[in-house]
This record gives structure tokens, C-alpha cells and sequence, in this order.
């Protein structure tokens, strides 16, 4: 045996008896036991809480933010020089507005200027007079977003579909295939068109199409694609598949009696990763998931 | 009719992820301090390799699930600046021991020599460094080691040994400046 194998065998501390006596003939032996012996206790000293990255790690989200202030695209700064010289007062109007647009497969999150804010969804886009906002809390929006309005004066979002008015709440606002969908999740939100409107509060679902205004519920506390994740806040086991299913576009068989219907839940899981949210389901509820197809997928106990 | 749950032992189970977590954070943020230093950045990227593990968690398996974070750390730290000094300590030992009733003389001696073993140790190496260390610090066998690095286990006890070697070397250079 060669002695880096001795040596490695010694750090290791899994020496035979034979092995010990012909290290001990060598002359630095003792220097070696030395120096194993204090290096064992040695550590990387260090002031990271691992819980705290573990739950930051297990809870995690995103979010971006870019805007694209409307004064900075090349063109507009051609017509605005050729405005100011015609009319000052028309000048101040369009120097204030503002205009965001966001791009496929990113979310934009902005402050208006009286602090409440907005995520804008991807290939969606708004536009507000950031000079007059204080007097006229008013903007347009394509595509879909989700608002967080501040407590004031009347907030209006109008879209080409509709309408939607709020004091101050939180609201989702989705203005697309020709279709105006408003959930709110706060306060009291008022959807309109024309002379048709309904108001609707937190847990509820305005749809206005072709087919004129409809109502349903909501259980979610926020929508899901803001960060990826379906929130919920003690909300009863088919609440939770009615969105689940939504959400994943499967159908869900859930009939398992008693009184695990009525248990509340209250928590996060994924909007992307089908498996791990149907595993909090069955650890939230003590029940088990069957698979029947793809689309198609049972609880029971 | 397959069974829709997750597998027992699952990576995109939480209690599953927690254990792989638990058992090998430390270890991963020590081995790229062994390389980069203890800073900030080590940190976040050990943090961001595990965060990408639970992303991934459908694509790996609880055998795989230790070598694919240590390779996505590998990839993070390639940005990272290398050949940065590790700190390093002692850890406390448990005071009111009967048998540490020892002489100054021989405490006074034994301060010394841990801080010449510091010294000794920043002057080796990086591959014997950072296999010496993994070794005595993460308790890791020479198996796991050789695993990580991508070596044979041949090769890591030549530099563990080789190590110690240098290591020695050290202390009787000091030792041969003082008898002069």
C-alpha cells in the first residue's frame, strides 16, 4: 500500500491495524494525526437562515416592469414638434399622455400616477393623460389587465367592448376575442354598455358579449397569471376544482360526500405544474387523485 | 386506470424537495465558497441552482436530483470571480469539559497551530484544496466527492493525500525557521 493511500485511509479513519502500526513508523505521523484532528473542526462560517431561502424557494414568483413612455417612440417626437408649433393648448394635452404596451409572453407591472396600479398581460396595451389624471381618473385598455385602484375619485377603464367603473377596489379587466370579462376581488366595481350595466362585488364575474351581460362567481383572490399561482382564501373544496379546472382545462370528478366539502383552504399553488397543485389538493383534503384520461381525473377517499 | 399522484418519492413533492434540500444547501454554498469565496453572490447562487431544481422538478428524479443542481451551480458560477479567498473557523467547543483543564502553555500552542492550519490551508491548491475541505468540512466520502467533481475516486484520495502532504510541509517549514 502506497503511502497517499495510507494518508487518504487516515482521513477517512478507516485504517487496519497493519496499516496504523507502518504509519506510525513514519516520522511526521504525529504532525498528521494533528492536522486531521483540528481540521475536522473546522466549518464555513455562515448567517444564511436555510428555512427562510427553503419557503422563499417553495412560494416563489415573478414579475417584470418596462414602459415605453409615449413620447420616447421616434415618430411621436416628429408630429409633437410640428403640434407645438400650431397650438400650445393642444400641445399640453397630448404632452402628458402616456402609453404601455407589453409584449408577447411578459407581464409589465406600473404605477398611475395616483399610486394605484396596474399588470398589464402580455400583447396587451393602455393609455392615460397623466396630466389631467388627478382630475379624470380615466384610461384605455386592449387586451388585459389587472387593477389595483386606490380609494378617490371615480376610476374608469374603457374598453372597446365596454366600460368598467370603480371607486377604489381590485378588479381584473379581460377585453379579448370580442368579449369584456371583469372579475372583481375587492370592493364594488360597476360594468357597462350602453344602457345595459351591472354592478358586481368581490367573488363575482361579469361577461359581456354577443349574447349581452353575464353573471357568475369567483373563488379565486386574485387572478392567476399576475404571478403563476391560483390563490385561494378559505375557499371550500369544489371552489378550489372549479378553478383547478379552469385553470388546467382537465375535469375533475369530486364527489366524496361527508364533510370534506365544506373544509376551507386557504392557500397558493402553481397555475403551471398540474401535478404538484393536484398533490396539495390531496394532502389539504386527505383525499386521492385517479386518472381516467387526460382530460379527465377523480377525488375520493 | 394509472394513478394520478405524484410518485413517492417525487422531486415535486415539498417534502421530497425539503429533504434533498436540507440535506445538501450547506454543502453546495461550501463548495463553491471553497472556489469563489464566502460572499453574497455564492449565496444567491446556490440558492438559485435549488430554485431551478424545484422549477424542474417534473424533469429529474430523486437519484439525479443532487448531480443536476450541482451542475445547474456549476453553470451559474461560471460568472462568478474565481480564486477568492475562503474564511474559515473553528467550530465552539463545548466548554467545562474536565479533560480541556490544559496548561496555558499547551493552550496557548494550540491556538497557534489552528491558525497556522488556516494559513496552510489558503496556500494549497484549488483542486486539493476544495477536495480537502469538501473531506473534512461536508463530511462527504470519498465517493460522494469524486461524484461532484467528476473524478475517480483514485484521484481523490491522490489529492487528499497530497494535500495533507503540503499541509505538513508547511508546519515543518515553520518548524525548521524556528530551530535556526
Amino acid at each position: 500500500m502506497d503511502k497517499e493511500t495510507l494518508l487518504a485511509r487516515l482521513l477517512e479513519g478507516d485504517l487496519s491495524e497493519a496499516e496504523k502500526k507502518k504509519l506510525e513508523e513514519d516520522e511526521d505521523h504525529d504532525l498528521y494525526q494533528k492536522i486531521a484532528a483540528y481540521s475536522q473542526q473546522l466549518v464555513v462560517p455562515d448567517a444564511t437562515e436555510e428555512q427562510r431561502i427553503l419557503s422563499d424557494i417553495l412560494s416563489s414568483s415573478k414579475a417584470e416592469a418596462r414602459i415605453i413612455p409615449f413620447y420616447k417612440k421616434s415618430w411621436f417626437k416628429v408630429a409633437a414638434s410640428v403640434l407645438l408649433v400650431l397650438t400650445t393648448g393642444i400641445a399640453y394635452l397630448i404632452h402628458g399622455d402616456t402609453r404601455v404596451i407589453s409584449k408577447a409572453g411578459s407581464n409589465i407591472n406600473l404605477h398611475l400616477p395616483d399610486q394605484s396600479e396596474v399588470t398589464l398581460s402580455p400583447n396587451s396595451g393602455l393609455a392615460f393623460n397623466r396630466s389631467t389624471w388627478p382630475f379624470n381618473r380615466k384610461l384605455e385598455l386592449s387586451g388585459e389587465a389587472y387593477f389595483s385602484v386606490e380609494k378617490g375619485s371615480l376610476f374608469t377603464v374603457h374598453t372597446s367592448t365596454g366600460d368598467v367603473k370603480v371607486l377604489g377596489t381590485k378588479f381584473n379587466v379581460d377585453n379579448r376575442n370580442g368579449e369584456l370579462k371583469v372579475e372583481c376581488f375587492e370592493g364594488r366595481v360597476e360594468v357597462s354598455r350602453g344602457s345595459a350595466s351591472a354592478i358586481i362585488t368581490a367573488g363575482q364575474m361579469a361577461t359581456i358579449n354577443g349574447n349581452g351581460l353575464n353573471l357568475e362567481s369567483v373563488y379565486k383572490a386574485e387572478p392567476s397569471w399576475t404571478r403563476s399561482s391560483l390563490i385561494f382564501r378559505s375557499v371550500q373544496l369544489a371552489g378550489v376544482i372549479k378553478e383547478i379546472e379552469k385553470n388546467y382545462q382537465i375535469k375533475i370528478d369530486h364527489t366524496v360526500g361527508d364533510d370534506t366539502v365544506n373544509k376551507d383552504f386557504t392557500g397558493v399553488m402553481p397555475s403551471d405544474n398540474l401535478n404538484v397543485a393536484i398533490n396539495i389538493i390531496e394532502k389539504a383534503f386527505s383525499v386521492k387523485c385517479t386518472k381516467i384520461s387526460d382530460q379527465q381525473y377523480r377525488l375520493e377517499h | 386506470m394509472d394513478t394520478c399522484t405524484l410518485e413517492a418519492n417525487s422531486v415535486c413533492r415539498q417534502e421530497v424537495f425539503s429533504e434533498i434540500f436540507q440535506k445538501h444547501f450547506k454543502a453546495l454554498r461550501n463548495f463553491l465558497s471553497y472556489q469563489f469565496g464566502n460572499t453574497e453572490e455564492v449565496a444567491d447562487t446556490a440558492q438559485e441552482a435549488f430554485a431551478t431544481l424545484w422549477q424542474n422538478c417534473s424533469k429529474v428524479t430523486f437519484d439525479t436530483a443532487t448531480g443536476y443542481v450541482y451542475k445547474v451551480a456549476y453553470n451559474k458560477s461560471l460568472k462568478l470571480k474565481s480564486h477568492q479567498k475562503v474564511v474559515l473557523a473553528y467550530e465552539q467547543q463545548a466548554v467545562g469539559k474536565s479533560e480541556n483543564i490544559e496548561s496555558p502553555e499547551f493552550l496557548l500552542e494550540e491556538k497557534q497551530f489552528k491558525e497556522k492550519l488556516l494559513t496552510a490551508i489558503a496556500s494549497l491548491n484549488e483542486p486539493q484544496r476544495v477536495a480537502f475541505l469538501m473531506h473534512r468540512i461536508d463530511k462527504m466520502k470519498y465517493a460522494e466527492i469524486a461524484s461532484v467533481l467528476g473524478i475517480s475516486v483514485k484521484a481523490v484520495e491522490k489529492r487528499i493525500s497530497q494535500a495533507l502532504t503540503t499541509l505538513k510541509d508547511e508546519f515543518k517549514k515553520e518548524q525548521a525557521v524556528k530551530l535556526i
